[in-house]
Formats: structure tokens, C-alpha cells, sequence
């Protein structure tokens, strides 16, 4: 009759009854359905994204049409959001202002993730003064401060780019942005932003890197001899996705916020131009007089950067559950 | 043996089988019953410090209602020791959590009386409690590794509550503090008043535990095993000293504990707990020489040895305790009781006087008979 | 602790010199020739030309320059503005696009300029992290205490919502609400020292940008300690709630948020590129952009330098701060 008799109680056991393994993306896609947060972040983005595309088709008016006898209309019949300082249609500059927006958060996005990808993972997989490189370098970019800094290489980047397109079309009479310098300032922005902002990716890949390495499981499967590829493709990918998915939705937004502020400083979008930016700062100088000119544009940039954080909340919460707060 | 009956002993369990008869009905907090009519009037010394009526403390889980604690009523007179024995998980810790008012979040007090000085603390004020807490009713707690804070100096944890509930003046709290400090045996209190808890070892942790808990002189002490985190050669020195101080200051004390080793040397009366209850209740020397219960037996062993060194753990009794969410009808023990029968899986057996102690048992008659005469 | 600072500082050394490096190389290969700024028509007289360069040291090879701007950086010497030199770089700013406008203050050594324009940023800065630490503190405790509630709901997403405005969209909304609808402020713009009310709008502006950071760290630290043994013994000794936050909660809490509340700090000290330029406020934030506008190198080179130096110096405060927070820390 005299068994074993554990002081330190099982009846607890009892309690943690754990529940039917279910798949992450499963349990994550229904969490994100669940916050209304996410779901509104999740159609600005379709709404910009649907207005970017279609942009021009919606459009009453051309983005440049200037029509100087009516200048600074509130809005009408005609010009649903009014005009601006040159008579130019504002709802149709919006529009315009959500292309460029997306563009810029779409290829802004594009070139930090390869960066910050390959120098994360060159980082963590080569080790050694690779590592000590990146990791200096992404040291330093942080000490900087990142709108300012982009803001002095975008003007340094717009006069050099300028240089080099003389260049070429006196050279090779070739010209890349000739019939629209919007692409040029594409281009500015893109590079000083992309130099500024690819440290934050690159940190986490690296350390998601590293942190997979030390798991037991994968040194016993290299025992077990997988080959590196199948170690990247089985767990790397899976593992570091979602945080990756969180940090590119969070510097979607942030790139767009970004490029906005950029022309608002005046060293983004240049003229003719349209840029939420830019056009808020083009009529600031108004806003007592018109303030619909600075107020649209700037509810609509709040709504989209308002959107893609509250998306990346709710995917943060979905995709990252052990940090999910309760 | 080492312990002295206390002379009101007698009366205790007078009061305890009147207090027996509602074993069962669900009593819901009654606001009315500010005051609890404690019997008898006149005597004053005689009306217990803590009176526990009926407590039922639940917890919400995903599994459902946790009855952590479920009808348990226990007094406790001015100036004796208690001590309140189990095995892990019989709710020994939320009984005193529950008279602390206390309870993780997800706990509640959901029907009974605790009975404190006259009072019922469960109708009493957020206010009023924590002018009771510390002050009135101090609690030593199981873990001493993380039961305080690592950000604090321990001398400002000591002397703070001073403040607060003396209304002392910084330096006179910071005085009294290193005295306490001194008096619970850490050497040299000057020097480590600025120490914080990551310098201390356990024993010396669960030293400034007791210094709080002392610092106001309150009327009673929970200590909620304070002994059984630390090592065995510690835990008899600070076992010793919670006892001197206690007796020091005259007061009243519920002693939580796996051990009967130490409720042998430290308590006069024990308090036996099983799933939630009580399941025998008697002065020290009755309940173990002559155990009634089958599960106090189980505690004490085949061969019930009072000889046992403090720290020595406590006998087996074969099978799990109950899931506290489903408990069965009938006596909870009966699934791994040796003397169960039909009766026993379908009624449930009340606490009632059996010879000097009480019990709750239906074979318990039989059994304190055949001691009885056996002796 | 010594021997730790001191490492941590030499360890620093080699990023300070490259920080310096990087502003050079971008102060070299900006877009404006200071020599054609300071010239204006004149700059295609060679010999006007080659005399300026040769005053200004331009002439001399790269690497001599960036030692001779490391050494003259020791001794206190940050260059020289362009606008020292006639003015002609401002006339230059208004060819050149949006902002223009006359430099402020007197002073054409770039260390005077940004360390007089420093200090309003940094009076301005103070007020918004005064407001940020009472509030954004504040409400992530309040946030932790109600969990889950709607109460913390309303704080999360309201500091979501605060914090992703940016500031040139909620500044001009402020200034059309307080000003033309509510007219709570007459005049707004320009800068009447600390305790003016124009520094009310222009610092809750710019204290609300890292109001979530705060509020969710507090929250999340708050929330990690609420069930802690230690929090259950210091109510059990009878405290007051509030002090049970304040002392056993709150710096065990805090210590995160210390972390990221450095960098705000450094960040909110030197101002706001917008809200400077919304409200018109001289600070540095302004001057920043002025003299990117300007092409005025020499300034924004001091700018950015002052900066980098700055957060690289917080950056190190706060670990040793760290350590004096958590007992537990120690270093070796
Ligand atoms: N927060 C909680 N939520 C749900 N159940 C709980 C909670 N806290 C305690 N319990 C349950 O309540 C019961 C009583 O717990 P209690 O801590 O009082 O046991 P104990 O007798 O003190 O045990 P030990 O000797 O291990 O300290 C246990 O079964 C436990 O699982
Ligand atoms: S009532 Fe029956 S089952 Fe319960 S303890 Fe007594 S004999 Fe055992
Ligand atoms: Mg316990």
C-alpha cells in the first residue's frame, strides 16, 4: 500500500490540458481576422493599392492641368476636394499622391528587404569580419539621424544623379526621365532611403539566423546529415518569416511616411510632382486662409500610415504569439 | 512530547461542532453580518482572533471552477499556534491568501465569513484591508527567492511598511529597521540595510522576510511554509526563530506546512486539510498519538513516529489527490481510502467530535474507540 | 564601473571617427560648390575662382582636409557658415525652391549657431518629454492595471493613433482648430521662450510622437511584474496601491522602457525638423533645414555631427544608467 508519494502536487496536470496542435498560420489568419484594427489597416491598404493601379482612370482631371482662374476653390461640384494654388484639382492630385506613395513604400521596402536580407544573412553566415562589418556599419547608420541624414544624401544623390543623366544624354544623347522627372525623384528617394533604413531588417535576420543555430534540433538534423538548404528551406524561412512579414509591413508604412516627409521638407517630390508631402507644405503657408489645402491631404497620409501600423499591430500579435499580449 | 494545551482548548471544540452544523448549505456573504455573533459573549479573551466560517474560495480555468478551498472553518484563539498540515495543492496557501484578501486575479471569495478580531474582513474595505495587512495580520511567504522585490533596498523594505502603518519618521523606521535587522540575526545590519535581495542567500532572504513581517507587531501570523524552499540545516534555525519571536511578542500564528515534524515541535493545535477541508482538527497530542482520520494517518505513517527530525518528509499514501474541478460526491478521500465503503462513496462525512478531537470520517467513531481503549 | 565606462568609451572611439568621416564625405561631395555659392556670377573668373578655393582650403587633397576638419572639430572649432561670406548662399536658397528665408542670430561660427539654436530646441524639447514621461508613464501603467479591459484598449490604440500622425499633419489641424475655430492662441509661430504659451501646442506635438513606445513599454513591463511574489509581499505588508506601483513595480518596469527612453530623449533635445518648421521656431531643427536649402554645408555637416555624437552619448548614458536602476547588473 505504500507508494510513491510526490510532495510537490500532480493534481496541477490536470489543469494544463494542451490543446490540439493547429497550424500557425491557421491560428494566425483567424487572430487577424478576429481585430477589426487589422482588418480596417488591411483595406487601406487594398484601397491604396486599387488607387495607385487605377489611379489615372479615377482621376476627373490631368495631375498638372492648371487652371489659373480657379485657384483655391473649396470643394464643389466640380472639384470635390476643391483646387489648389495653381487651380489644379485636388482630388485628383490625391489620387496621383497615393501612386507615388506606394511606389516609393513598394520599392523603398523592396530594396531594404534585399539589402538587409543578404547583408543579415551574409553577416550571420560567414561570421568573422563580414559580421563585424555589417554589424559596424549598422552601428553607425543607427547613430545617424535618419530623416535628416536622408534629407542631406537626397539632395547630395538629386544633384549627382542630375550630373550623371547630363552626362549621358551629351554623351550617348540617352535620357532615363526625361518626360517626367517624378522618376528621378524616385530614384533620390529611393537610394538615400534604402541607405538609411536597411539596418533594421539586417538585425533581424541576423539574429534570427543565430538564434536557429543554437537550437539543439538543428545541430542534431545536420547530424543526421541535411544539407544547409534543406535546414534554410525547412526552419530558416518558416522561423523568421513572420517577424520579417511584421517588419515589412511596419517599413511599408514607414517608407511612405518617409517619403512624405522628405517632400514635405522640400527635398522629395519635386513639382510638378504629386506628393502628400509636398502638397501639404506647398500650402501650409495658407492654412489660414485655406485650410481644406493642408487638411485633405494630411488626413489622407494619416489614414494610410494609421492603416499599415495598425496591420502590422495586428500581424505582430498574429504571427509572433509568444509575445502575443494576452 | 512538547506541547502545552492551551486552556481555552477545550471550549474550541465546543465552538467548533456548533459551528459545524452548516457544513453543506452555501452561505453567500451576508451584509448584514458585519459583525459576527461570537459566542459566547462575556469572556472576552475567549472569542477567538480569527474566526473562519465556511470559506469557499474558487478559482476560474479554462477547465472550469477550481474549488481551491471549499468550506473550511477554523479558529484560531489569541496566543496559541496553529498549524495547518497537507499535501501540495489541498489549498493550503489559498486559505491564507484568502484571509489576507490576497487572491491571484483569477481567485475569489465566493461565500463564507473570516472573522478577524470581530470583524468579517471579507465586507471590509480595499481601505480598510490594507490597513489591516502588515499591520494587524502579517504573512511570511513560501518562496523566498522572489517573494521580494529585487529593486529595493531590503532595509527600505523593511522600514517602509513602518512608515506607513506606525507613522514613523523615516530615520526612526530606518532605526527600528536595523534593529529588527540585528534581532533576526543578520550580521552586521548596518552595513547590508542598503544591500538589495540578489546579496542574500535564502535563509538570510527569509530573515528579512520574518523582520517584515514582525516590524508592526501584528496580532497574527500566517506563515505559509516558511521553511520549505530553504536547506535542511537552515530550516531549523528559522523555524526557532519565527517561534521565540512569535512567543516574544504573544502572538497568535496559523503555521502552514508539509511537516509533522514541525507541527510536533511548534503548534498546540494542528489543522488537518484534504481537497479544499478540513478533515481533522485537534490539539497536537491527540491528533498525532491518536490520528482518526485515515488520511492523517496516511501522514503520519504506518507507524506514526512524533520522533521524526524536522524536515523529514512525510510518510506515502498511495494515489493522487483530487481534480479540484470535478470533485466527487462523498468523502473526497474514499478513492484512496483503505476503510472506504458504500457510505463513504455516497454521503459526505461533517467534522464532529469525536472524544477530544474532531474528525471527518464516517469510521472515525470506530476508530477513536478502539484507540480509546487500546491506550 | 570605472574600467567598464572607460572601455565602452574607447570601445566608441572607432564609430565617433567614422560618424565624423561620414558627415565629411557628405559635406565634401554636396551638391553645392561653397566656392561658386560664395561667388555667385563671379565663379567663372578663374583666377576669383581659384584665389577663393585656395582662402578657403578647398584646394588642398581630400584626405588633408578631412584631417584638418578633425583637428579644427578638437579645437572647439566647427567651421565657418557660408553665410558668413556675404549672404550669398541665402539668395541662393530662394532660386532654389520652397524654403527660403534670411538666417537668424548673428553669429557665423557654426558652433555658435547651432548651440544658440540648441537651446530652444532642447527648452522645447524638455516640456514634451516632461509631458511624455508623466503621460505616456502614466497611461501604460493605467493601461497594464485594467488589462485587457476597454479602458486599455482605448489607451493602446489612442497612443497607436498619436504617434502614427505625423507632425506637419497634426500641427496645421491644431492650428486651424485652436486658432481659427477655438481660438484658445492669438499668435502662433516664432519662439517667446519657455513658458509662453506658444510652446504649448508645438511640445505636445512633438511629445506625442513616441507616446506608444513609452506607453507600450510601461504596459508590457507593468504586466510582466502584476503577478510577481515580490508585488504580492509588498501589498501584503499593507502598502497603498500607488506606492506598490511606484516603488516595487514601476522600477523594475521601468527598466526597458529606460532603454528606448534615451533615445527619445536625444531625439526630442534636438527638436523636430517639423514641428520646428510648422510652428517656426528657430531651433536647430530649423536651422537644419534652412541650411540644407541653402546648401549651407558647413552647417548641416555640424548638425548631423552634433547628432550622431549626441545619440552615440546617450547611447552610453544609458547603460550606465541601466546598471544604476538594476541592482542585478553588474560590470565586469
Ligand atoms: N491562480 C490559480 N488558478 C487556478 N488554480 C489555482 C491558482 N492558484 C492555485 N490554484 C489551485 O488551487 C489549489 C490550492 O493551491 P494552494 O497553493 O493553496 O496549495 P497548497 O496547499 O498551498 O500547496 P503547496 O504545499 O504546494 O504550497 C491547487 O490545486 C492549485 O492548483
Ligand atoms: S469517510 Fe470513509 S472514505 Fe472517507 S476517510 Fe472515512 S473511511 Fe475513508
Ligand atoms: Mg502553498
Amino acid at each position: 500500500m505504500i507508494s510513491e508519494f510526490e510532495p510537490e502536487g500532480d493534481a496541477p496536470h490536470q489543469f494544463f490540458v494542451m490543446p490540439a496542435q493547429r497550424s500557425l498560420w491557421q491560428d494566425a489568419i483567424e487572430q487577424l481576422a478576429r481585430n477589426r484594427l487589422a482588418i480596417f489597416g488591411a483595406f487601406v491598404a487594398f484601397l491604396l493599392l486599387f488607387v495607385a493601379v487605377f489611379g489615372p482612370w479615377l482621376a476627373p482631371y490631368d495631375y498638372a492641368e492648371q487652371n489659373l482662374l480657379r485657384i483655391n476653390e473649396p470643394p464643389s461640384g466640380d472639384h470635390w476636394l476643391g483646387t489648389d494654388g495653381l487651380g489644379r484639382d485636388l482630388f485628383t492630385r490625391i489620387l496621383y499622391g497615393a501612386r507615388t506613395a506606394f511606389l516609393v513604400g513598394l520599392i523603398v521596402t523592396a530594396g531594404t528587404t534585399i539589402l538587409g536580407v543578404a547583408l543579415g544573412a551574409a553577416g550571420a553566415f560567414l561570421g568573422g569580419w563580414v559580421d563585424f562589418t555589417v554589424m559596424r556599419l549598422a552601428d553607425i547608420t543607427m547613430a545617424f539621424p535618419d530623416i535628416l541624414l536622408a534629407a542631406f544624401i537626397s539632395v547630395i544623390f538629386r544633384e549627382k544623379v542630375l550630373e550623371a543623366q547630363i552626362f549621358l544624354l551629351e554623351r550617348y544623347g540617352w535620357t532615363f526621365s526625361e518626360a517626367n522627372r517624378v522618376y528621378l525623384d524616385y530614384l533620390v528617394i529611393f537610394g538615400s532611403l534604402t541607405l538609411v533604413q536597411w539596418y533594421g531588417k539586417a538585425r533581424l535576420v541576423r539574429g534570427q539566423i543565430l538564434s536557429l543555430r543554437e537550437k539543439e534540433f538543428i545541430e542534431a538534423e545536420r547530424a543526421l546529415g541535411a544539407s544547409n538548404w534543406a535546414i534554410i528551406s525547412g526552419h530558416l524561412i518558416p522561423n523568421s518569416l513572420g517577424p520579417l512579414i511584421v517588419t515589412i509591413t511596419v517599413g511599408f508604412g514607414g517608407a511612405m511616411l518617409s517619403e512624405a516627409s522628405l517632400s514635405f521638407l522640400g527635398v522629395g517630390i519635386q513639382p510638378p510632382g504629386a506628393s502628400w508631402g509636398a502638397m501639404i507644405n506647398d500650402n501650409l503657408g495658407q492654412w489660414r486662409y485655406y485650410p481644406h489645402l493642408v487638411v485633405m491631404p494630411g488626413i489622407v497620409l494619416a489614414i494610410v500610415v494609421l492603416g499599415f501600423n495598425f496591420l502590422g499591430d495586428g500581424l505582430n500579435d498574429a504571427l509572433n504569439p509568444e509575445q502575443r499580449r494576452r | 512530547m512538547n506541547t502545552v494545551s492551551l486552556p481555552h482548548m477545550q471550549y474550541a471544540i465546543h465552538e467548533k461542532s456548533e459551528a459545524s452544523g452548516h457544513i453543506g448549505g452555501m452561505m453567500q456573504i451576508d451584509a448584514e453580518h458585519s459583525e459576527i455573533p461570537l459566542a459566547p459573549v462575556g469572556e472576552a479573551q475567549e472569542r477567538p482572533l480569527l474566526q473562519i466560517k465556511e470559506l469557499q474560495t474558487q478559482f476560474e480555468t479554462k477547465q472550469g471552477i477550481v474549488k481551491a478551498v471549499d468550506g473550511l472553518s477554523l479558529e484560531l484563539y489569541e496566543g496559541e499556534v496553529v498549524g495547518l498540515v497537507g499535501e501540495s495543492g489541498c489549498g493550503k496557501t489559498m486559505t491564507a491568501l484568502s484571509i489576507m484578501r490576497l487572491l491571484p486575479e483569477n481567485g475569489q471569495i465566493v461565500a463564507g465569513e473570516i472573522g478577524f478580531d470581530g470583524v468579517n474582513l471579507l465586507q471590509r474595505s480595499g481601505e480598510e484591508m490594507q490597513r489591516i495587512r502588515g499591520r494587524k495580520i502579517a504573512m511570511i511567504f513560501q518562496e523566498p527567492m522572489t517573494a521580494l522585490t529585487p529593486t529595493m533596498p531590503i532595509g527600505r523594505q523593511i522600514s517602509e511598511a513602518m512608515e506607513i502603518h506606525l507613522g514613523l519618521s523615516r530615520q526612526v523606521a530606518k532605526e527600528r529597521a536595523l534593529e529588527l535587522l540585528a534581532h533576526v540575526g543578520i550580521p552586521s545590519p548596518q552595513a547590508r540595510f542598503g544591500d538589495y535581495i540578489h546579496q542574500f542567500s535564502g535563509g538570510m532572504r527569509q530573515r528579512v522576510m520574518i523582520a517584515i513581517a514582525f516590524s508592526c507587531q501584528p496580532r497574527l501570523l500566517l506563515a505559509d511554509e516558511p521553511t520549505t524552499a530553504l536547506d535542511v540545516t537552515v530550516q531549523a534555525q528559522i523555524l526557532d526563530l519565527i517561534k521565540n519571536l512569535a512567543q516574544e511578542a504573544g502572538m497568535t500564528a496559523l503555521f502552514i506546512t508539509h511537516d509533522m515534524g514541525i507541527v510536533a515541535g511548534s503548534c498546540d493545535r494542528v489543522a488537518v486539510m484534504y481537497a479544499g477541508r478540513l478533515v481533522e482538527v485537534g490539539s497536537v497530542d491527540d491528533v498525532l498519538l491518536k490520528p482518526l482520520h485515515p488520511y492523517t494517518q496516511g501522514l503520519l505513517g504506518s507507524v506514526p513516529s512524533l520522533h521524526s527530525e524536522p524536515g523529514e518528509r512525510l510518510s506515502s499514501i498511495s494515489g493522487l489527490p483530487p481534480d479540484l474541478v470535478q470533485l466527487p460526491p462523498g468523502c473526497k478521500f474514499w478513492p484512496r481510502c483503505p476503510l472506504a465503503d458504500e457510505r463513504c462513496k455516497q454521503e459526505e462525512p461533517l467534522l464532529e467530535q469525536y472524544g477530544a478531537s474532531q474528525a471527518a470520517c464516517w469510521k472515525a467513531d470506530y476508530r477513536s474507540d478502539s484507540i480509546s481503549e487500546s491506550k | 564601473m570605472l574600467l567598464y565606462t572607460l572601455r565602452r568609451i574607447a570601445a566608441l572611439a572607432p564609430i565617433v571617427i567614422v560618424v565624423v568621416f561620414i558627415t565629411f564625405i557628405l559635406g565634401y561631395f554636396g551638391p553645392i560648390d561653397p566656392v561658386r555659392a560664395i561667388l555667385g556670377e563671379e565663379w567663372e573668373d578663374e583666377q576669383r575662382y581659384a584665389e577663393t578655393q585656395r582662402a578657403l582650403g578647398l584646394d588642398r587633397p581630400f584626405m588633408i582636409q578631412f584631417l584638418d576638419y578633425v583637428g579644427s572639430l578638437f579645437g572647439g572649432n566647427w567651421g565657418q557658415s557660408l553665410s558668413a561670406y556675404a549672404g550669398v548662399a541665402s539668395d541662393r536658397a530662394a532660386n532654389q525652391g520652397r524654403v527660403g528665408g534670411a538666417f537668424f542670430g548673428t553669429s557665423t561660427g557654426v558652433r555658435q549657431m547651432i548651440f544658440s539654436r540648441l537651446a530652444i530646441s532642447a527648452q522645447l524639447g524638455l516640456w514634451a518629454l516632461l509631458f511624455l514621461v508623466i503621460f505616456g508613464i502614466l497611461l501604460g501603467v493605467l493601461a497594464a492595471v485594467k488589462q485587457n479591459t476597454i479602458i486599455d484598449y482605448i489607451i493602446v490604440t489612442g497612443s497607436i493613433i498619436a504617434s502614427s500622425i505625423p507632425a506637419y499633419v497634426i500641427g496645421p489641424i491644431l492650428l486651424i482648430v485652436f486658432v481659427l475655430k477655438v481660438p484658445v492662441f492669438k499668435s502662433v509661430g516664432g519662439w517667446d521662450g519657455m513658458f509662453s504659451r506658444q510652446a504649448i501646442l508645438p511640445a505636445l506635438i512633438l511629445g506625442s510622437g513616441p507616446l506608444l513606445v513609452v506607453v507600450r513599454q510601461t504596459r508590457a513591463g507593468i504586466v510582466e511584474v502584476l503577478g510577481k511574489d515580490f508585488v504580492r509581499t509588498a501589498r501584503a505588508k499593507g502598502m497603498p496601491e500607488r506606492l506598490v506601483i511606484a516603488r516595487h513595480m514601476l522600477r523594475t518596469a521601468m527598466i526597458p522602457v529606460l532603454t528606448s527612453l534615451g533615445l527619445i530623449t536625444s531625439g526630442l533635445l534636438l527638436g523636430s525638423l517639423f514641428v520646428e518648421q510648422i510652428f517656426n521656431i528657430p531651433g536647430i531643427g530649423k536651422l537644419a533645414i534652412q541650411s540644407l536649402m541653402s546648401g549651407d554645408h558647413p552647417v548641416i555637416m555640424g548638425v548631423v555631427l552634433l547628432q550622431a555624437l549626441l545619440i552615440i552619448t546617450v547611447n552610453l548614458l544609458t547603460d550606465l544608467l541601466y546598471g544604476a536602476l538594476d541592482p542585478r547588473v553588474t560590470y565586469d
